[in-house]
């Protein structure tokens, strides 16, 4: 049943994000273009104001696409499950879990496709011949370098580390987003201002535990005397493992707590009234 | 048998409001029955218990002795009182949801009353007119060979070429040994095709009889008893 919720939830979303990535990366061709001529000496003024604009207009595309990816993902959950097309969604023969999971993983994947749409648009937008340079040295001491083979073990896992550090933490987010609305739309007035209401509760309490996670690991530094002898002889590659293993950590305690909540909240208070 | 729908002394507050009070009510299969009240009797709220849409304070309800969940849900083919299909959807889109969600789903039996209909797959719901669209949905919920139907409201707010034609559809497309419980106020239009009625006040089910023995033993018509029994 995920698996039939999944397909069409990325049918869904998907004709719409297209549009978005396809437009967010047409910009990026212009500012490249953009970028080239404003290296032309001749260039009159009033020409170079122009194109000015032009790469103020792909910079603010940039943030502009991103918020509407988020947007969008955000709308999705609220229209598909908590109005009218909720009356469909929740009279199918699958579970909450099968809902709430079918429109968390597409919204992870989705977000984690936005980050990659951002860094090709910001390289296509800068491609010249000193960015073709730049990718061919590092290229060329990825593959050709003189790497030792732990060390390229290290940097695949590291980038795979972050790659599931990426998707747990778009996850985790969208999470706050889904966890705030259906607690607010248990309410039977005021939904939507009760969700805002929510999702800000929720903000202020992450933040308020990581800043007390913050104070405590500062004041065990500073007063730790006897520093255990592993700790000082661990490489830098595997302070990297820990630290990015140590994060996700947070981030599925973080998203199991809120799944936890959205999930409750639209089995026990769901009130599509 | 087993009851296709049963409740024993269900309740359900809204807040301060008594939305179902202490209901008992048992149908068996094969019937079509009318769940007939006024405005807030808790017509609705019955209904969307049993399709697990809303949580209940007190008592059980069984769907073929199932506490409503994804099992139930696969045997309830439920019309609600609202619109429920994406608006960029084609109406061949929403077959295909349909078809893959629901194994009893006729897609071939869809298709055909939706040209009847006069209304091409390609077309998205947000082209279609109200009226258009709410028998799209009647269409699809009837498609299915399900074995408790639940139509809230099925001819509210519609004119009655509409609500003849919405009431053929429904006779002629349900399952012979399924039950059709019809929620509605207009007594009179769907009079003709129930076997069952259950009249609902405040929550309280008032009274629950066969068509027949309200004819037979009190000499009227449902419409005229509904008339009597609420009666401002």
């Amino acid at each position: 049943m995920l698996r039939k919720l999944l397909k069409h939830e990325f049918v869904a979303t998907g004709r719409v994000m297209w549009v978005i990535y396809v437009a967010m990366l047409g910009f990026a061709v212009v500012a490249n273009l953009a970028f080239r001529a404003m290296d032309l000496t001749t260039l009159p003024q009033a020409i170079r104001a122009l194109f000015m604009l032009v790469l103020l207009g792909w910079g603010l595309s940039i943030f502009a696409g991103s918020a509407a990816v988020v947007v969008l993902l955000v709308r999705r959950f609220h229209k598909n499950l908590l109005t009218d097309e909720g009356y469909l969604m929740f009279t199918l023969p699958c579970s909450v879990h099968h809902l709430t999971a079918a429109k968390l993983i597409a919204a992870a994947v989705w977000l984690a496709v936005s980050v990659v749409v951002v860094l090709l648009d910001v390289s296509i937008a800068v491609m010249g011949e000193e960015f073709g340079l730049s990718l061919q040295e590092v290229f060329g001491f990825v593959f050709f370098g003189n790497m030792t083979a732990l060390q390229a073990i290290n940097g695949v896992a590291i980038i795979l580390e972050v790659i599931v550090l990426m998707l747990v933490g778009c996850a985790a987010s969208c999470l706050q987003f889904y966890s705030a609305m259906a607690i607010g739309h248990g309410f039977t007035n005021h939904k939507v201002l009760w969700s805002v209401i929510f999702y800000f509760i929720e903000q202020f309490v992450l933040q308020l535990l990581g800043g007390l996670s913050i104070a405590l690991l500062v004041n065990f530094g500073e007063n730790v005397t006897n520093v255990p002898l592993w700790i000082m002889n661990i490489t830098a590659a595997q302070a990297w493992h820990a630290g990015i293993l140590l994060v996700l950590l947070i981030e599925v305690i973080i998203g199991t707590v809120l799944y936890v909540l959205t999930a409750v909240n639209l089995k026990k208070r769901l009130n599509l009234a | 048998m087993t009851p296709i729908l049963e409740c024993r002394d269900l309740c359900k507050r809204y807040g301060s409001v008594q939305a179902l009070d202490h209901v008992n009510l048992s149908l068996a299969p094969g019937r079509i029955v009318g769940l007939l009240g006024p405005n807030g009797s808790g017509k609705t709220t019955l209904i969307k218990m049993a399709n697990g849409l809303l949580p209940w304070e007190r008592g059980d309800l069984l769907i073929d002795g199932m506490v409503p969940g994804a099992a139930t849900k696969s045997i309830v083919s439920y019309l609600p009182e609202r619109t429920y299909l994406s608006d960029w959807m084609t109406a061949g889109q929403t077959l295909d949801f349909f078809q893959d969600f629901y194994p009893d789903f006729r897609r071939e039996r869809a298709e055909e009353m939706l040209l009847r209909l006069n209304v091409p797959l390609n077309l998205k719901i947000r082209q279609m007119s109200k009226g258009t669209r709410e028998k799209v949905q009647l269409i699809l919920v009837m498609s299915r060979r399900a074995k408790l139907y639940l139509l809230d409201e099925p001819i509210g707010g519609v004119d009655p070429a509409t609500r003849d034609y919405i009431l053929s559809t429904i006779i002629s497309n349900y399952d012979p040994g399924a039950t059709v419980l019809i929620s509605t106020h207009l007594i009179a239009d769907v009079e003709q095709v129930l076997d069952d009625v259950v009249f609902i006040s405040q929550g309280q089910i008032v009274l629950q009889k066969s068509v027949d023995e309200i004819r037979e033993e009190q000499g009227k018509s449902v419409d005229q008893l509904f008339r009597e029994v609420f009666r401002c």
